[in-house]
């Protein structure tokens, strides 16, 4: 028999400790479980790893469920980690804990879930600590920073049996799911093209080296990845355009409309064949991701997945699939079109195919988190949607075809290309 | 003679080739100089020498003077950090055994160990494993880190011996490293040094449990159960016992079935839940029947995660649960009853959506949700059967419960029966039917709604009915027009009046007229929601006459406001009326305007109509004290430079509006409104 208290006991054993010496003080009703929220016992405790942009986003998300309890807060910008904290204090009226180190947070027993909105250098690291941990996920889009982070990932969470709900939200809303399930139920016969359509990069003037600001462990921040100097166009929402910590408007985007690609023609668990196209990547300033970009993957029975900026190439925001006869559904934010509007008046029967219907993004991964069930963005599925990516990327620096077998995920005949495939990492970090 | 040409072509060839050799040699070495002083923002020469490595795709011999011309960076004392930074990123992608010498050099120094090991990691040839290895011996500190972490990496099985000594380290970012890194090796020596280590280290757990998915990968599948087997005993920590179980389950071992029923029992909830997930992944007798027996004693917690297990296997054995689970008090396990039963279905469908419709009916609120939720995915003819059984010849009630399943299921035969009972008479059984249509219906249904609202004996029936009709209007080819108006001349006034709120969506001139006259009729049960029509859901300027007219003439105080509220709303709405015309419309509905409302409403256009003449009235309602703040705030819009849509537009001037920002100035009780006057007049 294990001697180890449980992380909900943790919680109870915490909530009585607390009533019992703070005898006088005013214990809210919901803090025992009467009003709408319940008791802290079944509450979903949660940390939040990363609480800038998107992480405080998905911060806000969480604490409008009635079932979470956030507890832990963590960024190495310390602007970021107060802001965080106070909100959360101010919201619960009781203490928050904040870190600068992802792994003291990760090391809290008490903590059954993690929300991790990491600059995508970082996710690998700590998505590995955190699941090795037995922490449940929330993680942001795109899964990984290269092909090997990305399986290593996936494989943490198969091997933890831990819940991963990756941020990729369109497959919560509606639309999004109706146009997948009107492709996956042969509504366009047999698709032979996809495109998808994603935003266009841009270049960086030169920039002014400066030490970073106090309030920034910029060491920290740059973690496993290679030394650069600082600079405000490094770091926050910039990373995204610098190879080294994003990969582009392409890597951002990749992780939505690729993935609703995928969910409509059934691949989350498999990936194209070939792979070439072509990208301008500037060679001056800091920013070294695509501006333009455009490539093709051909998948099994030669169906082809088109990915290209929208500003350079002829394709449109979203996705579309097109079928053998011509005739294409779009799907993308602002709603779904067709080629044959009575298209989209179709419903999908009880016995044909039926996509997860969710009840909202974050909500959907907290049940999850209860009934163990699979979410709809699990990290396969997510590294999947990725990797198209992180394959394009490779086709496009390397300037050459690259043959992929997506089953063992290696490169056909190309060692400069296969050695693309992971990155190393700056010590002392490691998955 | 066509052969000779091309023979002398590539003897010219040639020529020029031999020619520019010394040329492209001497370039090539300006541009390694050039590189070794690259900066972060100056890649010139990088992505030269990037483009040289893409262009030799691959070929050894073309590679050779690139991997020598970057081992000649890396060598050059005066390179700048971000050159050898870029050197080395640059051969990790093509360096052999020969750049391995320049690139462990780097190892000696805290400042270029990492970018090293990023080619030495990622270089395949035995001499960069070897150079991690010897530079191990004396590496300290982050560099030792880094190299235990690349030959983790490169799972280097020579390097267990190296490695050994650090596994108990003081340092425990050193011992976790050696840990990890012999995880990452798993040959039978590294599990071997591994197994001897305690077992409630989480980082040892992690390892071994990676070394077994190795072993079992390779072959070796007898080895790799071993492993989880040992690593499933109670003395491990809870989450490497959990994976350990998943690791047997996985790998079907006959262990796991026992292994995962014990961790039931466990205390740790963490082991619980996630040993009746493996359960369910199982899926043997020898798993099912032990977990059913334990199921009285299980945490609500466990039952939900095995309840939703068994629903993912369609594991009809555990149906009887999921009905158990129903009547819980507990909502989040009877949440998880349902879902799990309208899944499995059961070895009787029929039976189980009787159970669902009876929550639906009876159920609390939250329950209601998930069954209907559940109804409407339900699979298998049967169900689908059991519930068109109970739309078309149950209970009212329980008919009118399943009207929302159905919309959510819309075969042809669920639209069948949606519209059978739309035609009932019993109001609410027909009411839910149009709903469930107005959401899922065919635009080919629209006659026979047309029916039922044209009809109808009750007021329910008919406005559900218009209401649906108002849905399906967007999508018929003429709005439904010519149905509709087919019906007019025999229409009862009731049909008409709810004719009035779906012409406005028709919007034709027929529409316009057909409007018009019943606006003016006699009878109220017409004219009020044809004014209503009018007034707040017709959406261009053709109905500004009638609007006009019913605003000055008509008896009723509340009809002639509606209307002349209408009138201003479609007005100021429009775009293409002149500034001068709106504002003599505007001088026209003032003469009849009796509330304020009303005249703030048309101060609100003048401001945006930018003219002579609406300075003039708005200078003219400055006298009303009610209206002061208004007629003020527009004068200094107007008065002042505006910019629409990217347009300057000029301020208005002249004698009135300098009298009227005089008396804003004498008479306002807003600083802010004062001061703003006062900078227009320059004051």
């Amino acid at each position: 028999m294990s001697n180890s208290i449980s992380r909900r006991q943790f919680i109870k054993s915490a909530a009585n400790l607390s009533i019992g010496s703070a005898l006088f003080n005013v214990v809210p009703a919901s803090a025992l479980g009467r009003g709408s929220r319940p008791a802290p016992s079944n509450r979903i405790v949660i940390g939040c790893i990363g609480v800038g942009g998107q992480g405080l986003s998905n911060m806000h998300a969480f604490l409008g469920q009635p079932d979470t309890q956030i507890v832990a807060v963590c960024d190495v910008d310390s602007a970021h980690l107060s802001a965080a904290r106070l909100e959360v204090e101010r919201h619960y009226t009781s203490t928050c804990a904040a870190f600068t180190d992802f792994r003291e947070l990760c090391s809290r027993t008490d903590i059954d879930a993690i929300s991790m909105a990491t600059p995508d250098h970082w996710h690998a690291v700590t998505a590995v600590t955190a699941l090795n941990a037995g922490k449940d996920m929330y993680g942001e889009k795109p899964l990984s920073h290269c092909l090997a982070e990305g399986r290593a990932i996936a494989d943490a969470q198969k091997r933890n049996a831990r819940v991963w709900q990756t941020g990729s939200w369109q497959r919560s809303q509606a639309h999004f799911r109706h146009a997948a399930e009107l492709v996956r139920n042969g509504r366009l016969g047999k698709v032979k093209r996809i495109e998808v359509g994603l935003p266009t990069g841009s270049a960086c003037p030169k920039v002014e080296f400066k030490d970073p600001p106090a309030e920034l462990n910029y060491e920290m921040w740059l973690g496993p990845s290679r030394y650069s100097p600082f600079c405000e166009q490094r770091t926050h929402y910039n990373w995204r355009w610098q190879l080294d910590y994003g990969g582009g408007q392409l890597m951002d985007w990749i992780g939505h409309h690729a993935d609703i690609a995928n969910w409509g023609m059934g691949w989350d668990r498999t990936g194209p064949e070939t792979i070439e196209g072509s990208g301008v990547y500037p060679i001056e300033g800091i920013w070294n991701a695509a501006t333009s970009y455009s490539f093709t993957c051909t998948y099994k029975e030669g169906i082809e997945m088109l990915v290209a900026d929208t500003g350079n190439h002829n394709v449109k925001p979203g996705t579309k699939w097109i079928g053998e006869n011509g005739s294409w559904i779009w799907v993308d934010r602002p709603g779904v079109e067709a080629s044959n509007k009575s298209l989209l008046e179709e419903e999908i029967g009880p016995d044909e195919i039926q996509l997860f219907r969710s009840p909202g993004h974050q909500r959907e991964f907290l049940d999850c988190v209860k009934t163990r069930h699979l979410t709809t963005c699990p990290a396969e599925t997510s590294h999947r949607a990725a990797s198209i990516g992180h394959l394009g990327q490779i086709a496009m620096l390397t300037g050459r075809k690259i043959r992929w077998n997506p089953e063992k995920e290696e490169i056909a005949d190309d060692p400069e290309a296969s050695r693309m495939l992971s990155t190393p990492m700056r010590s002392p970090w490691h998955i | 003679m066509k052969f000779r040409l091309v023979r002398a072509v590539v003897h010219l060839l040639a020529a020029f080739v031999f020619c520019c050799v010394p040329s492209a040699l001497l370039a090539q070495e300006e541009l390694y100089e050039k590189f070794k002083s690259s900066d972060f923002q100056n890649r010139a020469a990088v992505e030269a020498v990037a483009r040289l490595v893409r262009e030799a795709k691959n070929q050894a011999e073309a590679l050779v003077p690139i991997e020598e011309g970057l081992a000649e960076v890396l060598d050059e004392p005066a390179s700048t950090r971000f050159a050898k930074q870029e050197a080395c990123r640059l051969l990790s992608l093509i360096a052999t055994d020969k750049s391995v010498p320049s690139v462990s050099r780097l190892l000696a120094e805290p400042e270029t160990a990492d970018m090293a090991r990023y080619v030495l990691e990622r270089d395949t040839d035995p001499a960069a494993s070897m150079a991690l290895r010897i530079a191990l011996k004396t590496a300290t500190g982050k560099v030792r880190i880094g190299i235990i972490n690349s030959l983790g990496d490169k799972s280097d099985p020579l390097a267990v011996g190296v490695i050994k000594k650090y596994i108990e380290s003081t340092d425990a970012q050193t011992a976790d490293c050696a840990i990890v890194a012999l995880g990452k090796i798993g040959t039978p020596p590294a599990i071997e040094l591994l197994l001897k280590q305690p077992s409630r280290n989480l980082a040892v757990g992690h390892a071994l449990l990676r070394a077994a998915a190795r072993l079992s990968g390779s072959g070796d599948v007898r080895g790799a159960l071993d492993i989880f087997t040992r690593l499933a005993q109670p003395g491990h920590p809870v989450v490497i016992r959990a994976e350990a179980i998943r690791g047997l389950a996985v790998r079907n071992s006959t262990r796991a079935a026992a292994a995962a029923v014990a961790a039931l029992r466990d205390d740790s909830k963490y082991l619980q839940e996630s040993a009746a997930r493996t359960i369910g992944t199982i899926g043997t007798d020898a798993a099912v029947k032990p977990a059913l027996a334990e199921w009285p004693d299980l945490a609500r917690e466990t039952k939900i995660v095995l309840l939703t297990a068994f629903a993912d296997r369609r594991d009809v054995t555990a149906i009887p649960l999921a009905y158990t689970a129903m009547e819980s008090h507990d909502a989040g396990l009877r949440a998880a009853g349902i879902r799990a039963a309208a899944i499995i279905g059961g070895p009787d469908p029929g039976e189980t959506v009787n159970r669902l419709v009876k929550l639906l009916m009876h159920g609390e609120t939250s329950d209601r949700q998930t069954a209907r939720e559940s109804l409407a995915t339900i699979p298998g003819k049967e169900a689908d059967q059991a519930l068109l059984k109970l739309a078309g010849s149950g209970r009212n009630e329980v008919r009118a419960a399943i009207m929302p399943v159905l919309a959510e299921r819309p075969t042809p035969n669920a639209l069948a029966a949606m519209l059978k009972a739309a035609k009932s008479d019993n109001t609410a059984l027909a009411t839910e039917a149009l709903k469930a249509i107005a959401k899922s219906g065919r635009t080919s249904q629209f006659a026979e709604v047309l029916a039922i609202l044209v009809h109808a004996m009750s007021d329910d029936i008919r406005d559900e009915a218009r209401d649906t009709i108002g849905v399906m209007i967007p999508r018929l080819p003429d709005h439904g027009a010519a149905a509709i108006y087919a019906e007019f001349p025999t229409a009862s006034n009731a049909t008409k009046a709810a004719f009035c709120t779906l012409l406005p969506d028709i919007a034709d001139d027929r529409a316009l007229k057909e409007l018009s006259f019943m606006a003016v009729s006699t009878g109220s049960e017409l004219r009020q929601p044809a004014c209503s029509a009018l007034a707040e859901d017709w959406s261009d300027s053709r109905a500004l006459p009638i609007l006009l007219e019913i605003a000055r003439t008509d008896t009723d105080r509340s009809i002639r406001v509606q209307t002349l509220r209408g009138y201003l709303r479609l007005l100021g709405q429009d775009e293409t009326i002149k500034p001068e015309a709106k504002a003599e419309a505007i001088k026209i509905a003032l003469n009849f305007a009796v509330r304020p409302e009303e005249k703030r409403q048309a101060i609100s256009i003048l401001k945006e109509s930018r003219c002579p003449a609406s300075v003039e009235l708005c200078a003219s309602l400055l006298d009303d004290k009610a209206l002061f703040p208004d007629a003020a705030a527009a004068l200094i819009i107007l008065g002042a430079k505006q910019k629409k849509k990217d347009t300057e537009q000029p301020a208005l001037t002249g004698p009135t509006m300098q009298a009227a920002l005089d008396k804003i100035i004498a008479q306002t009780t807003d600083k802010a409104q004062r001061k703003a006057a006062q900078d227009i007049r320059g004051i």
